[in-house]
Order: structure tokens, then sequence, then C-alpha cells
């Protein structure tokens, strides 16, 4: 079957599934991150609170930035799939090995 | 499978070593090997926040049990993020090249692992200590 691109999205392609997914595990990295850097620096409440609304901002800032990136992907179809490399794939690794290295130190060292 | 009058310019994505062999597979699979790795990558996180709740659970009374179990789960974990790596990776690849995708040896190792632990943190709760 062949197709032209730009012109052959429907609804059958997943790329909310996918938008959700990395969302989600982004979620699950940020708070994993957030929970041992409390416990490593031991770190005031309130302050905590601060930090948290801060953060809540930067998230739904990247919340609507995921979301411009699943309408764009729809419309634009093959186009915006073939910009899509293994950045993410690589960079959620690193983003996993730095975490986990901090977890590491907070069993050793706390 | 559906097939592209186009295909991506070569060497404008990386890594070059998946995405400058064979040519586009249907984005419906590629899409899919990344929801995959997802799931990898959230087990992996799943269980580094386990190793975190199992150092806290025995913070005023440790003992080498729960500190080498909660060691135990991070390697898992490393590990489990390292596989999730390798095999999208290898099916991104085989998708490419209209090769057959790999088989589940290194993932079954995985969920040995992760039963081993299971296995050691019921130990641990369970076990009655003096």
């Amino acid at each position: 079957m062949k197709t032209t691109p730009g012109n052959l999205w429907g609804d059958q392609y997943p790329f909310e599934r996918n938008v959700a997914q990395r969302t989600m595990t982004m979620l699950g990295l940020a708070g994993l991150f957030v929970v041992t850097t409390i416990l490593l620096v031991r770190a005031d409440p309130a302050h905590v609170l601060g930090v948290s609304l801060i953060g809540a901002g930067v998230l739904s800032g990247l919340a609507a930035l995921s979301r411009h990136r699943y309408v764009q992907e729809t419309r634009l179809g093959f186009v915006i799939v073939q910009s899509r490399g293994g950045g993410f794939v690589f960079g959620s690794a690193l983003v996993f090995a730095v975490i986990g290295v901090l977890v590491a130190l907070l069993l050793v060292f706390d | 499978m559906m097939d592209f009058d186009g295909d991506a310019q070569r060497g404008s994505r990386t890594p070059r070593s998946v995405y400058d062999v064979g040519r586009e597979p249907d984005p419906l699979y590629s899409l899919a090997n990344e929801r995959t790795y997802l799931s990898w990558l959230r087990l992996a996180v799943t269980l580094l926040a386990g190793a975190v709740a199992i150092d806290r659970l025995f913070l005023d009374r440790p003992w080498w049990g729960s500190e080498a179990l909660a060691l135990g789960l991070v390697a898992v974990a490393f590990g489990t993020c390292g596989v999730g790596v390798r095999r999208w990776w290898v099916t991104e690849r085989a998708l490419r090249q209209r090769r057959p995708l790999p088989g589940f040896g290194a993932p079954l190792l995985g969920i040995v692992a992760v039963l081993l632990a299971g296995t050691g943190v019921l130990v641990i709760v369970l076990m009655p200590r003096g």
C-alpha cells in the first residue's frame, strides 16, 4: 500500500498513546528524583512546597509542549515521524542512570 | 505493512547505527517499539522506588539483608533499563531491515531477577527480627 506523506493519518495511529506513556514515564522519573533529593538533602517541608509549586509550573509547560507536539504529529504525519530519532530513548535512559546513582548514594551513605 | 513514497534523509537522526540502515518501517511498529521501551523504563523506575522504600522501611534497624536487597533492586533496575535500550535498538534495526525480531532471552533473565528480588522482599518483610 503506497501513501503520500502528510496525507495518511487516521485515528488509528497511536501518537496520543505514545505521548501519554512518555509523560507517565517522565512523571515517574521526576517523582523518584524529587523523593530521593528530599531524602538526601533532608529538605525543609516548606521549602519543598515552594519548589514543588515551581516544579508544577514547569511540568504544566512541558505538558502543553507535549500536547502541541501531539497535535503537530497528527497533522503532519509522516514528516514528523521522520524527525523522531533515538534522542528520547537515550536521553531518558541517561536521566534514569543519574537518578539511579542518586538512589544508590541514598542507600549507601544516608 | 504500509510502505512510504519517501525515506528519511540519511544522517538526519541519531543513533546513525540504527537510522542509516534499511528503510523506513511502518510508523505503527516504530511507535509500538517505543512504547515497549517505555514499559521497560517504567519497570526500572518502579524497582528503584522499591529500593528507596525498603531503605526507609528499615531506617531505624538496618541490617545486611535489607541493604543487600535494596542495592540488589538498584542493580536489577539498571539492568532492566539497559535491556530496554538494547531491545529498542535491536528491534528498530530489525524493523528497518525487514528481519525477524530478536528473541526473548534477556528479558526472561530480567523477569527471573525481578521474581528473585520480590521473593527477597517477602522474606525480609515476613521474617521475624529480634
